[in-house]
Parts: C-alpha cells; sequence; structure tokens
C-alpha cells in the first residue's frame, strides 16, 4: 500500500474518532432572562430569542435547546435545556430591520450557580439600507478611488466564566466598503449596504492623484439614497 | 418501607372488609361473602394480565399541565391475588406527549414518559361479571425521554405516585375488557433555578385507559401456598 494512502487513512481515522456530540446533559434546565429595546431605550417586543450549544467539533452539530420571544415591556424569560460545551449562545433578533445581539460562552468551563443566564439589556439598533450611485461625468480616463467607513450594530458579546472578554467580542466595530473607479468600471449603481439608523457614515474618495477628501453622513432616514458624480 | 397515605388507607380498606367478610362467614359454609360485592369465589383468580391502551391528559400549573399535550401510550400490569381480591403487581407503561410551550419547558418537541411501578390493589364484585377496583402504586419511577432534533435527546427522571380506579366486564370466562382512570404525579428530580423551582418539582397529568384483562388460575395465592 503506497505510504500517502496509508497516511491518509490514518487521518481520517483520526478525524472521525476525534468527533465530539453536542452533549445535552440530563435533569436540568436553565433560565435566560434578560430585556431587549431599540437605539432610543424604548422596548422591543417579539424580538426572537433562541438559545443553541454546540461542541465546536468535527462533524458536532448545533443544538437548538431554547427558544423564545420578548413580551412587551421587552423582557424575555426563556427556559433552556443545557449541557457542557464549547459554545453556548443566546442569539436575539427582530426580523431584518434591527441589528442582531449574540452572547457567547463556554459551558465546559463555566456553569452559573444560580443556573441563570441573566443577558440584563440588549440594545439592538434600527437598521437601514444604504444605496450609493457614484457616476462619472468628468469624461474618459479619469479615476476615483472611494470608501464608505461605517458601524457594524451587529454584536457577539464572548463571556469567560461569567465575565466579559472584550478582546474576544466584536460590538461596534467599523466596516470599510470601496473600491476604484476607472474607464473599465467609471460608475457604482445601486450598490448596498446596511447601516444603523441615524449612525454616520464617513465617505472619502480621491480624484485622480489628488488628495483625499472625507465627508461624513448621517443616516437620518429609512432606504437613504447617496448620490455622488465625478 | 414507605407508603403514601392513600396506599395505607387502601390496605387498611381491604384487610378490614376481608377480615369482617371472614368472621362473618366462620361456621357457614357459604361460597359468597355476606358483603357480597366483596368478593365472588366462583371467580376467584391467581393473577391477571391487562393490555391497556392510556390517553394521557395534562393538567395543573406544573411542568407537565401548561407544557404537555396528551398524546397516547401503553399500560401492561400484572397482578397476583395475594388474599381474596387483594392483589400486588407490577405495572410498566409509556406515555407520549407533545410539548406545546417550549419557552417554559426547553427545546424539544416531544417527551415520552416510560412509567415503572408496583402495585397494591383490591377489587369489588357488585355484580357476578362486573369488577370495581381500586389501585395505588408503590415504589414507583418515571422516566422522560425528551426528543429535541434527530438524534439529540436529554432525560428527566422522577417518582411516579399513581392513584387508580378500574371498572371492569367479563364478557368471556377469563377474559375481561377493562375501563381505567389513573391520576399521576412525577416528583421530578430536575435542577433548576430556584425561580421555576415550583413549576417543575412536580407534574400531573391523569390517564383514561381501555383494555384487556386475562385472568388465570382459580384461587388466591395464600390458599394456593397453603396446605
Amino acid at each position: 500500500m503506497p505510504k500517502k494512502l496509508h497516511f491518509a487513512i490514518w487521518l481520517l481515522l483520526i478525524a472521525v474518532f476525534s468527533c465530539e456530540d453536542t452533549e445535552i446533559q440530563n435533569n436540568i434546565r436553565v433560565l435566560v432572562t434578560g430585556n431587549v429595546i431599540d437605539q432610543n431605550a424604548q422596548p422591543i417586543a417579539n424580538a426572537n430569542i433562541k438559545v443553541y450549544a454546540d461542541a465546536d467539533a468535527f462533524g458536532a452539530d448545533r443544538v437548538l435547546l431554547g427558544e423564545g420571544v420578548s413580551n412587551a415591556s421587552g423582557s424575555f424569560n426563556i427556559t433552556s435545556l443545557f449541557g457542557p460545551n464549547q459554545l453556548f449562545l443566546v442569539d436575539i433578533s427582530s426580523g431584518a430591520q434591527y441589528s442582531t445581539y449574540r452572547y457567547q460562552t463556554n459551558t465546559e468551563e463555566f456553569t452559573p450557580g444560580d443556573l441563570t443566564f441573566d443577558l440584563q439589556t440588549v440594545a439592538l439598533n434600527a437598521m437601514t439600507n444604504f444605496t450609493y450611485n457614484i457616476i462619472r461625468e468628468s469624461g474618459e480616463s479619469n479615476t476615483l478611488h472611494y470608501r464608505f467607513t461605517y458601524f457594524d450594530a451587529n454584536c457577539t458579546e464572548v463571556y469567560e466564566e461569567g465575565v466579559l472578554n472584550e478582546s474576544l467580542s466584536y460590538c461596534n466595530n467599523t466596516r470599510v466598503i470601496g473600491s476604484t473607479l476607472d474607464d473599465a468600471s467609471p460608475n457604482a449603481e445601486n450598490i448596498s449596504f446596511v447601516v444603523p439608523l441615524q449612525s454616520q457614515v464617513e465617505f472619502a474618495y480621491r480624484f485622480n492623484e489628488g488628495d483625499e477628501i472625507s465627508e461624513i453622513i448621517t443616516v437620518n432616514s429609512a432606504d437613504y439614497a447617496f448620490q455622488f458624480s465625478y | 418501607m414507605r407508603f403514601n397515605l392513600a396506599t395505607k388507607i387502601l390496605i387498611i380498606l381491604a384487610f378490614g372488609f376481608q377480615l369482617n367478610a371472614q368472621n362473618d362467614s366462620i361456621g357457614q359454609n357459604k361460597k359468597k361473602s355476606k358483603i357480597p360485592f366483596l368478593f365472588d369465589e366462583e371467580r376467584q383468580y391467581l393473577g391477571a394480565m391487562s393490555l391497556i391502551y392510556q390517553s394521557p391528559v395534562p393538567y395543573g400549573d406544573n411542568f407537565i399541565g401548561e407544557g404537555f399535550e396528551g398524546k397516547g401510550g401503553y399500560n401492561f400490569k400484572l397482578q397476583v391475588y395475594v388474599f381474596k381480591n387483594f392483589f400486588v403487581g407490577f405495572s410498566y407503561g409509556f406515555s407520549h406527549f407533545n410539548n406545546i410551550n417550549t419557552e417554559l419547558l426547553g427545546g424539544y418537541t416531544e417527551s415520552s414518559v416510560e412509567e415503572i411501578s408496583g402495585v397494591l390493589g383490591y377489587e369489588f364484585v357488585p355484580l357476578p361479571k362486573v369488577r370495581l377496583g381500586v389501585n395505588a402504586s408503590v415504589f414507583g419511577n418515571a422516566t422522560l425521554t425528551n426528543s429535541i432534533q434527530s438524534g439529540y435527546g436529554n432525560r428527566d427522571f422522577g417518582k411516579l405516585r399513581n392513584l387508580g380506579i378500574t371498572l371492569e366486564y367479563e364478557f368471556i370466562k377469563n377474559l375481561n375488557v377493562l375501563l381505567e382512570y389513573n391520576w399521576r404525579k412525577i416528583k421530578s428530580e430536575i435542577e433548576v433555578p430556584n425561580e421555576l423551582k415550583s413549576f417543575f418539582e412536580e407534574g400531573t397529568y391523569n390517564t383514561l385507559n381501555i383494555g384487556l384483562k386475562f385472568n388465570f388460575g382459580n384461587e388466591a395465592f395464600v390458599d394456593k401456598v397453603s396446605f
């Protein structure tokens, strides 16, 4: 048998036998509780809360342990199954018009003493489409380098033994989208990305080899449309 | 050996009636009791075996009452008449439920309750072919198998309490059709936060049953072993 085939079989065996199933413990429930508000501190009713466990290993499934919705005052109390896994996730969302939130911890290392995961107050931002059109009017051979910098309102908070680890978390990060327009592609038409409503977007551009110019755009209406010509 | 109050009352009543009936019949060579509904020696059996379909009906402000919807189930019961119509036995069965409130119970869709217990009871004979029985469980255990997704699930354990009444009609010799009502309580061992303790510490449901009972033997156990 060729050595390479031998090696591949060994690798396959190691992969198969290193599989770890997502574990659901017998005889236990936990409570996931909190309150969902929007960017104006108004309660969000009927926000979806889903609790997952995931062994985070080859072949392991993400298993839904519990689910429910927030009430009229934005609060929720979800009874969930529980197990010791690499990932214990609580996902909160309220349709496409709001940002999402994820609580993440490792329940192999941590089980709260009172069997309660209190997420306290979770703020979801209203989101909207930001659509831009950049049209060349200055004739051939002109080039525009541009970029938009905006906030990503979707948030993942990672907790270790009940304490927030900010370096592993991903909240209020900035995102950049941009390109270069030239003779091959002179216009950018109807390109969209999603931003928090009432947030600011920085538009920076450089015409040919000139200096970079930037301007701040406040997204103050739903389905915001931005027009620019060069 | 610990019995609940209902079981103790049942045992005392059964033995009390029997002793009373025995005293009355001393010196009177009768086949039937002076209190005729207590027993009928023409229909004395050694034991019986029942196969039953059961329909569970959850109730109460607890995890079964609020979160489950009954689907059906089966029960098998073996009983031995120790003395006259006082019997001891063994009961094994399943009750199946849908989880209709995952927000209250957890993210599983179905639950099957495996019910195992010893049984004590007494059967009265108000009419020649009719039996009216009462029974209670002893040392009952319940295992709830919760199904989450294909291949995933967990189990909850608890102590089972059961009180039942039966109505039987012997339509063929040694074969009875049986109707039964049971009250069941599972005292669960589920570990939960303090806020959920009262909700999860016990679950209650009734079962309405229909089945067949096969009788065997023609004398009670004490008569069979006495010389």
